[in-house]
């Protein structure tokens, strides 16, 4: 049962994240905003999940499922790595290191949010 | 209905399903809520991203369908950035020169193997059409 939550939280999570990229190569296409979109939104989902204290089969759907297969770090780094090779060294280095404080910011939020949700 | 675009939608869905069972069994496998799970998922993910973007992608002839559900779907789901930083920001006070090594070893090592991936792709790309 916990591997077909885990799979259909994914499959969900990983089609929601292939629609906001394709709305980023269409409206940034010269930068990787939708992956720190994704990242960021996905941390901020996970962070109120968390604080929930949600675990069994809804942290199985939701957390390992939905927010895994949502967020990326592949495509996160992968992103730099092209960055890099395009020698855009000051927007490389912003958006590895702004993606992961952004992230560890929206990881708080969401504790924050969710820990006033489930008290 | 642009049948086209289902078939990408179906191939990233299936793709993502098979990506988040391989990461949910690979933290079984390597002790759940670790930093183990998460770092092997992401270092080895890094590798196959740029493996597929540049490899397979120009070298091997494959539908498309194929190299989106295989990159944007597995590979994409496989890796994790929530639980990522969920990690970091959880252990950060509490294990904290554990959580500095997990976050290097993820950067470092997530990069390192994207570069991998990207020359082990130019190296196929010398002999062509392998498959």
């Amino acid at each position: 049962m916990v591997i077909i939550l885990v799979a259909m939280g994914a499959g969900i999570g990983a089609v929601l994240r292939y629609l906001i990229t394709l709305a980023g190569k269409r409206y940034w296409p010269e930068l990787p905003l939708a992956t720190l979109i994704i990242n960021v939104l996905g941390a901020l989902i996970a962070g109120f999940l968390g604080g929930m204290q949600l675990g069994g089969l809804g942290a199985a759907l939701l957390l390992t499922g939905l927010c895994g297969g949502f967020t990326t770090f592949s495509t996160f780094t992968v992103d730099t790595f092209v960055l890099v090779r395009n020698k855009r060294w000051s927007v490389a280095l912003e958006y590895y290191f702004g993606s992961i404080l952004l992230g560890c910011l929206a990881v708080y939020i969401g504790l924050y949010l969710g820990q006033l949700v489930g008290n | 209905m642009n049948w086209y675009k289902v078939g990408q939608f179906c191939s990233v869905f299936v793709g993502g399903m098979i990506g988040g069972v391989a990461r949910y069994e690979a933290g079984l496998w390597l002790n759940t809520n670790t930093f183990l799970g998460t770092t092997f998922v992401n270092v080895v993910g890094c590798f196959f991203l740029t493996f597929t973007i540049y490899g397979l992608d120009l070298i091997i002839d494959l539908p498309d369908w194929l190299i989106l559900g295989f990159g944007t779907g597995v590979v994409g789901a496989f890796t994790t950035f929530s639980t990522f930083v969920l990690l970091v920001d959880q252990n950060m006070l509490l294990h904290t020169p554990e959580t500095i090594w997990f976050l290097i070893i993820n950067l470092v090592g997530g990069f390192l193997t994207a570069c991998l991936g990207y020359l082990t792709a130019r190296l196929m790309d010398r002999g062509k059409k392998i498959w």
